[in-house]
Order: C-alpha cells, then sequence, then structure tokens
C-alpha cells in the first residue's frame, strides 16, 4: 500500500482497520496515564483557578470567578506579582551569554584537538603540561596557597586528560552539569558563594586588592590622559559612523539608519563609560575593591529597589540576583544548547565553507556568513526553549540557596506559587498564578513564532 | 499485531497479579503496623523499640523523611499519610487542625490517661486550641544558655552566673569574642543561636495586642528587643550574621548548626534546649565543661517554650493503635527514657524534680540539670492571632528579621515593617473572610468595619 505500489492506501480496507486497532490498543496505556497525569490534572487546575479553594477551610469551598486572576493582576496580590514577575524576567538576563557560549563550545569541541603530529608528540606535550603543572602546584602549596595549589593540579589533570582523550573529555566535561542533581549543584554554588571563605570571593578578594595596589602605584595623570585620548577616538568614529549612517540612509532604507544609529549610540555610550572609568580610576578602585557579598546581598546590575522596583544608585552592584545568573550560566553553557549547535553544526554543508574560502573569507566572515544563518533554525528553537524554561524555572535556586532572600529579590513566579500553594495553602490562587504565568509564556512564545520564525524564513529564502 | 497486544498485556497482568499476591502484609506477622512522621534524632530508635516491645501487637516504625507540614497535609488529604505525625510548636499544630488532618483527641485523651492537665500549665495552653485537644507532647524545651568553661579558663572570663542582665551578658560575651588572625572574619564569638522574639519578650514586649487582633512587634519596648538582637550582631560582634550562618545552613541533618560550632570550639555560649546535650556528649573535649545558665533578661526574666507534640492523622486506619502509642507518651517508661536521653524535658512535670533527673549518675558532671525546670515554669509560648495564620506570619517575620541581620534594614524599618505587613494581611483576611470576620466579633465584642480609620493605611494604593 505504498505510494509507488499504485493501489491506493484506504483506513476502510480490513487489514488497515486491523493494524490501527491494533496501535491503539498499544498505546492505550500511555494515553491513560497522559490523561490522568497530565491531561486531568491540567484540567482540574484550570477550574481550581475559579474557586476559593484553601487547604486550611477559612471559607466554604466555592466558586469566586475571576477574583483570584483580578487579585493577582490588579488587586492586593498585584504588587508582589509583578515584583517577581521582574525577578523572573531578570534571572533571564543570562540567556543571551548561555546561548553565545553554548555556540561557541560548539565549534570548539566540533573540531578535533591536535597537539602535534605524531603519537609520541602528544603524549610528550600531555607530560610537559603535566609537569608544569605540578611544579606550580607544589610552589603554590609551599607557598601558604593550598586552595590555589589543588585548583592548579585540578586545571592539569584537565589539560593531560585532553591530551589523552581528544575533544571527547571536554564534551563529557562540558556536560557534567547536566547529570549531577540540582540540589546538589546549589548547595555546592552556596558554598563557593559565601562572603568570607567562598572559594570566589578567595579569588576575587585577591584579584582586587593586587588592582588595587596597582592603582595605587599608577600616577592618576595616567588613566585620565588616557581618558582623554580614548574620548576623542570615540567622538570622531562616533561622528564618522554617524556621517556615514545619514549619507547612505536614503539609499539603503529606514532599516539600515535604525540599525546603525543603534550601533553608534552604544559605541558613544561605552566610550563615555571607559572615559569616566578612567577618570575615576585611583577613587573607584579603593571604593569597589572589597568582594561582593553574592546571596547575602540585594545590589544587582540593574540597581533594582528591592521593594519598589525601581532602579537606585546604591543598589547597583553585584548581589544575590547576580550569583544566580552566574550559576545558571555556568549550568546551561555546556548542556542541551550545546548539544543542539554540536548536531547543528555537523549539518552544515562543506560546500559553503569550500565557497566563501574561495573567495578569500576568513574565519569571522565565515561564521557570519554560513555558519550564524545556517544554525538559525537550531538558534531560534534555542531562544523558544530558553524563555519557556526561564519563565518557568528559579524554584529550585530559591528554595535550597536563599528560601526567596534577601528581601524577596529571588523570588520568582515558580517560587512565589509555591508560597502561595503549599505556605499558605490557598491552591485556588495558586492556579490562577500557574494560569497567568501559562498565559505569559504562550504569549511570548506566540510573539517569538510571528516575529522570530519570520526571521528563519527569510535567511533560508536568501541562503536558497 | 493484536495476537503480540494480547500476549503481552496477559504477561502484564500476570505479573501484576503475582505482585500483588507477594506484597508484604501491612500487619507484619499479624502486628499492626503504625507510621510515625518524627525528626532522625538517634535517641528515637530507643524510644520505638521500647514501645514495641512493650506492645507485641503492634510495630511502630519511623518516617523522617516528611517531616514538613506541608508534607503532611498534602499526603494525608491525599489519603496516604501516616498515622502519627510530630508538630513543632503552636504554629504547626494549628496549620494541621486547621487542614482538619489532626484528629480531635479531647475525649479519648480524657479516657485514655493523656489529657493535657498532666502535661505543663503552658504546653497545656499552647495546645489547646478554641477548647480542645488534638495532640500530646513528646517532649517540651525550654532554652538555656550553654557554656564552654575550657574557653572561659582560656580568656579568663569569670564563669556567668545564674540569671544575667543583658549588659552583664555583653560585657561577657565581648571578653569571648575573638577576631581570626590571619583572615577576615572571627576566630571565635561570644555567642550563637540567640531567638529575637526572646529578646522582644525579655524587652517587655509583645508580639500581638491582648485582643490578639493587631500585631505590636513596632512598640518601644519590642523595638528595644529587636534593636538589641541587631547590635548584638552589627554593634557588639559577638554573635554570628548571615554570612557566617550561611557556613552552616548547608548542612543538614539533625543536630547540627550552632551546636557543632559549640563542640568546636567556636562558639562560647550557645542558646538550646536540653536536647543539644545529645549532640554536645559526643564531644570527648567538652566532658565536665559544658555549664548552663539562664538566658539573660531585660525588664523581663521570659523566655520561650514549646512542645514537640504528636497527633493522630484523622484518616488513620488504624486508630486504636495510634491511641495506644499517645498513652506511651504518657507512661512512665517513656518519661524514664526522656530523662535519660536528655530528649529535652519529659512531657510529664513530675519527672524534673526526681534525683533521676537532677542527679543523672551516667553524666554526674551534668550538675545543672535543675535550670531547664525553672527555665520551663518561667516560660511563655508564642502568641498567635486568631486573624492571621501563624506560619504566615512568622515567614513575614522571618524574612524581614533576615534582612536586618543582613544589615538590610535597620531595626526600626524592621519592627515597622513587621507590624505593618502582618496588620495589612489581618486586614485583608479581614475583608476576604467571614469566619475572621466572626472571629473579630469574638476577640473584640464589635463587628469589623473596613472603612475605619484605624485600618486605612493598609488599603491597596
Amino acid at each position: 500500500m505504498s505510494a509507488g505500489s499504485g493501489k491506493t492506501f484506504s483506513w476502510k480496507h480490513r487489514r488497515a482497520r486491523s493494524d490501527l486497532h491494533a496501535a491503539m490498543l498499544f498505546l492505550m496505556p500511555n494515553l491513560f496515564g497522559l490523561l490522568a497525569f497530565v491531561v486531568f490534572p491540567v484540567l482540574f487546575s484550570l477550574v481550581m483557578a475559579f474557586t476559593n479553594w484553601d487547604l486550611t477551610h477559612r471559607e466554604p469551598f466555592g466558586a469566586v470567578g475571576l477574583e483570584n486572576f483580578r487579585d493577582i493582576l490588579w488587586g492586593e496580590r498585584s504588587k508582589e506579582f509583578w515584583k517577581y514577575f521582574l525577578n523572573t524576567v531578570y534571572f533571564m538576563l543570562g540567556m543571551p551569554v548561555s546561548i553565545a557560549g553554548s555556540l561557541l563550545l560548539a565549534i570548539l569541541v566540533n573540531r578535533p584537538i591536535r597537539i602535534g603530529k605524531t603519537y609520541v608528540r602528544r603524549w610528550l606535550a600531555g607530560a610537559v603540561v603535566f609537569l608544569a603543572g605540578v611544579c606550580v602546584a607544589l610552589a603554590l602549596w609551599q607557598a601558604g596557597r593550598q586552595g590555589f595549589s589543588v585548583a592548579v593540579l585540578w586545571v592539569t589533570v584537565a589539560a593531560v586528560l585532553g591530551v589523552a582523550a581528544g575533544v571527547v573529555f571536554f564534551r563529557t566535561m562540558f556536560y557534567l552539569p547536566q547529570f549531577t542533581a540540582g540540589v546538589a549543584i546549589f548547595v555546592l554554588w552556596k558554598n563557593l558563594f559565601q562572603p568570607q571563605f567562598g572559594l570566589i570571593n578567595q579569588v576575587l578578594g585577591l584579584l582586587l586588592s593586587t588592582l588595587v595596589k596597582l592603582a595605587g602605584w599608577v600616577p592618576p595623570a595616567v588613566p585620565k590622559s588616557l581618558g582623554v585620548i580614548v574620548a576623542a577616538m570615540v567622538a570622531w568614529l562616533t561622528l564618522k559612523k554617524l556621517h556615514q549612517t545619514i549619507s547612505k540612509s536614503p539609499a539603503e532604507g529606514i532599516g539600515f539608519l535604525i540599525k546603525h544609529l543603534i550601533a553608534t549610540v552604544i559605541l558613544a555610550l561605552g566610550g563615555a563609560g571607559f572615559v569616566w572609568m578612567c577618570w575615576r580610576f585611583p577613587g573607584l578602585a579603593e571604593a569597589e575593591s572589597a568582594p561582593p557579598a553574592w546571596l547575602l546581598s540585594v545590589k544587582n546590575l540593574w540597581a533594582m529597589d528591592p521593594e519598589e522596583i525601581w532602579p537606585k544608585r546604591q543598589f547597583w552592584g553585584l548581589g544575590a540576583r547576580d550569583a544566580i545568573v552566574f550559576m545558571s550560566i555556568w549550568a546551561t553553557i555546556g548542556g542541551g544548547n550545546m548539544l543542539l549547535y554540536l548536531a547543528g553544526l555537523t549539518t552544515i554543508p562543506r560546500e559553503l565553507y569550500e565557497a566563501v574560502e574561495v573567495d578569500g573569507a576568513g574565519r569571522w566572515a565565515k561564521f557570519r556568513h554560513v555558519t550564524w544563518p545556517q544554525l538559525a533554525p537550531t538558534t531560534f528553537f534555542i531562544v523558544v526553549l530558553s524563555i519557556i524554561a526561564g519563565l518557568q524555572g528559579g524554584f529550585e535556586q530559591a528554595r535550597v540557596m536563599t528560601q526567596g532572600g534577601p528581601a524577596e529579590t529571588t523570588v520568582t513566579l515558580g517560587y512565589y506559587i509555591y508560597l502561595v500553594g503549599f505556605q499558605e495553602f490557598q491552591l485556588g490562587l495558586a492556579s490562577a498564578i500557574c494560569w497567568i504565568v501559562f498565559g505569559i509564556i504562550f504569549a511570548v512564545t506566540a510573539l517569538n513564532w510571528r516575529y522570530g520564525n519570520r526571521y528563519i524564513q527569510v535567511d533560508e529564502t536568501v541562503n536558497m | 499485531m493484536r495476537r503480540i497486544f494480547w500476549a503481552i498485556l496477559f504477561v502484564l497482568l500476570a505479573g501484576s497479579f503475582l505482585a500483588w499476591r507477594l506484597k508484604p502484609d501491612t500487619s507484619e506477622h499479624g502486628r499492626t503496623r503504625l507510621v510515625w512522621i518524627s525528626d532522625d534524632n538517634p535517641v528515637r530508635r530507643e524510644q520505638i523499640e521500647i514501645f514495641n516491645r512493650s506492645h507485641p501487637d503492634i510495630l511502630l516504625t519511623l518516617d523522617p523523611g516528611n517531616i514538613w507540614m506541608e508534607k503532611i497535609i498534602v499526603q494525608s488529604i491525599g489519603g496516604v499519610g501516616p498515622d502519627l505525625f510530630d508538630a513543632v510548636g503552636r504554629y504547626t499544630i494549628y496549620g494541621l487542625v486547621e487542614a482538619g488532618v489532626a484528629m480531635d483527641l479531647t475525649d479519648l485523651a480524657r479516657e485514655h490517661g493523656f489529657d493535657l492537665k498532666r502535661t505543663w500549665p503552658a504546653i497545656a495552653k499552647e495546645l489547646q486550641i478554641d477548647g480542645r485537644q488534638y495532640s500530646f507532647p513528646c517532649n517540651v524545651v525550654a532554652s538555656v544558655l550553654f557554656y564552654n568553661k575550657a574557653l572561659f579558663d582560656e580568656y579568663g572570663v569569670a564563669y556567668p552566673p545564674r540569671d544575667w542582665t543583658w549588659d552583664e551578658f555583653v560585657d561577657t560575651a565581648s571578653r569571648l569574642t575573638r577576631k581570626a588572625r590571619n583572615r577576615s572574619g572571627y576566630e571565635c564569638f561570644g555567642v550563637a543561636g540567640l531567638h529575637w522574639y526572646e529578646l522582644v519578650l525579655q524587652a517587655g514586649g509583645r508580639m500581638y495586642s491582648d485582643d490578639g487582633t493587631r500585631c505590636v512587634l513596632n512598640s518601644t519596648k519590642a523595638l528595644k528587643g529587636i534593636r538589641f538582637y541587631y547590635d548584638l550582631i552589627h554593634k557588639y560582634h559577638i554573635m554570628p550574621g548571615p554570612d557566617d550562618e550561611a557556613l552552616i545552613r548547608s548542612e543538614g541533618g539533625w543536630g547540627v548548626g550552632f551546636l557543632k560550632w559549640f563542640g568546636a570550639g567556636r562558639v562560647a555560649m550557645v542558646r538550646s534546649g536540653r536536647a543539644g546535650l545529645i549532640t554536645l556528649r559526643e564531644y570527648e573535649a567538652l566532658r565536665g565543661k559544658i555549664g548552663a545558665v539562664h538566658l539573660p533578661h531585660d525588664a523581663e526574666k521570659a523566655g520561650l517554650v514549646y512542645s514537640r507534640n504528636c497527633a493522630v492523622n484523622r484518616q488513620s486506619t488504624n486508630r486504636d493503635a495510634a491511641i495506644t502509642f499517645l498513652e506511651y507518651l504518657a507512661s512512665d517508661a517513656y518519661n524514664t527514657q526522656i530523662v535519660r536521653s536528655a530528649d529535652s524535658l519529659p512531657p510529664i512535670p513530675e519527672y524534673v524534680d526526681r534525683d533521676g533527673f537532677l542527679h543523672d549518675p551516667a553524666h554526674a558532671d551534668e550538675d545543672f540539670n535543675d535550670i531547664f525546670a525553672e527555665a520551663m515554669r518561667r516560660g511563655v509560648v508564642p502568641e498567635i492571632s486568631p486573624l492571621i495564620s501563624p506560619w504566615v506570619a512568622n515567614k513575614i517575620m522571618y524574612d524581614l528579621i533576615q534582612d536586618m541581620s543582613g544589615n538590610l534594614r535597620s531595626p526600626e524599618e524592621t519592627a515597622e515593617q513587621m507590624a505593618f505587613r502582618v496588620n495589612r494581611r489581618i486586614y485583608q483576611n479581614l475583608c476576604k473572610y467571614q469566619t475572621f470576620r466572626d472571629r473579630y466579633m469574638t476577640c473584640t465584642g464589635k463587628a469589623f468595619d473596613a472603612g475605619d480609620q484605624q485600618w486605612k493605611q493598609y488599603r491597596q494604593e
């Protein structure tokens, strides 16, 4: 009954019906499970979202219409809901870094490691690295820096194993966080972020104190002069770019104008920031020489006031939110996204690279004109899934590491649902929050499909 | 294809039938299996063994993995809850009763001899909910300050008096606090584990008004206690702050935390109940070197007391066996075991007046046992308000105290925010639920008026 046999497939045929019945019988246990453990609870929670279901029986059970949704979106719970929504969005700040990092790692592990032309040379290189690492570790141990000594030993072992096992070792190492239980990772990072004894602040403290010493040696006139020179260069570059943009824009169109104006503004702002730092360098080095308090601090890169969600200067810095963002980047950078990109890289036709090589393209041009466009569908898929995961996530980190603190800066929507459902036992309200979060995720995903998908189709059309 | 399906289905059904037939019987060798959710205290096993030996028709087993209140409630409502579960303090038993999972034991308790008249008066007050009894204490806790005599001798500080004031305490603790030599932080803290609410009580403050309808933690006296807690960490630097606590909290299990620091000589004094001795007795270096005194006081000699109490699941199918266990909690065998094992204080007060408690020959160096009974008799149970769930109020206060401990808020702001947020939640409960309005009427004798001026500041902006 295949298309090539000349006969038409039809469900009316007895054999086809028999096969269908058999297929349904095999699928039924799974379908029952799906209905019982997925579909039914989802529908049940939808119904409960419109009730006052409360495990502490404050009121007789009954329907309350849209009251739960009203309370959360603009009523008595709205302030905390939107605050926790912003917290959730904040934790997604690391997403672009994580995705870019996954792509970079995938590109790196996509090629074999070639150290030396022969087997003997490779092992010789490994032995040299091993000896050098052991010597450095011993020296550090003698100098009383046992922690750093152990760290150098680990790096040495990793390097030697990389030489021995090649890129397979690094692929395994990068994927390792995925094998590890989440709670174990969070407990580990909680200790790493400990302000006094944590490894991160031990290293940061050493770096910052070195920088402060260096800042003390540098005469103030040096950074200020550097600032003046950089300011002049940035001003010249900015004006040049602006001139190019405006002169070309009638021909190239409004899109070109907007894109290059944005680039100009970023260049100007970045340059101004660098100049400001140079000018303030001596005072800045002294003021910012203490390592951050991480999980105990409400400071953050957005300078968000924990109470009012508005940016305020005194809250600028690195705190609990950023600690969780950094940890999430580490956890996701070598995970499923890297594997997806690896798979995507293997599907890029070799001929495309050969074609641009003929035109004299370098590595960056190859990436920009071949690799990146060809990976557009993979990137789109990763972005969509990452946004969904980001909006749903944050529960484990809050529960294990911070209990939502300090000052509720790490309470995400996922953790809020838990607090309302299992600390206040208001399951009707918690169900309503779940459905609102679903609505937000659905809307964002729909927007992604509408506009991101169009970009991929345009790219595919261009590349055809 | 269909034949294959039916063959597989037959095999699976046969396997399921076999598994059902081979399933272990809940009544092990004819014994009724009782599941008790409690903590993983090492002495729990001995307590269970004594019960099982004296009741050959019952097999009591411990489940230490589900001790969280939300787990107990959800499991019980789902029909897979335990027969017996522990509740620590007033807040937890209140929540379990409100959720409808704890059985009303009032009549059975009178009949079987474990009514609340048999236990400590303060605990009887703690466990009575609307005049009914829902649990019986497994043990009762009154906190004292254990001090390390070796550290006092090393630093040349005189041992503390049995009763002392805040000023004397700060002076002593300051002389025991030592900064670390080659790194930031402290090598030894003067004290650890003090509770902010006890300091409020010691300053003469209260959590709620007399009628329980408003939170008054922003009163002058309450603020004094809160400020003293803050000063212990940030002004006198004699108590560890959240960054030090964070180091300890990543450890899990029973009996960890500041007791281990005390055992390691990193804290000279630690607030704990008598159960702390279970952990401290493991330290050879502390043999004969532990002393105990009352918590320091200000205007009031106050300390918190509470119980770990055991309730019966309303849906338990082994009700009679569960009641037998509660009888056991009031028995001589159990109370004697509590006295011997130092698992806090026995639920029956008369056991602390016996010689076996005051002078335990197995631990002759522990010559301070009378202080626990004294602390128990002068202690007070935590306050609750009928207009807000205790654990909701507790979470609000805990989060704010944590922020204050981390120097993110001043004591004044903390006290104001605690009162404001709790009262706002009370206001919201009153607006939303008739049950709370009825309770308000009972407490104040008048109807709740949402438009009243006293509630103006809690209305949503």
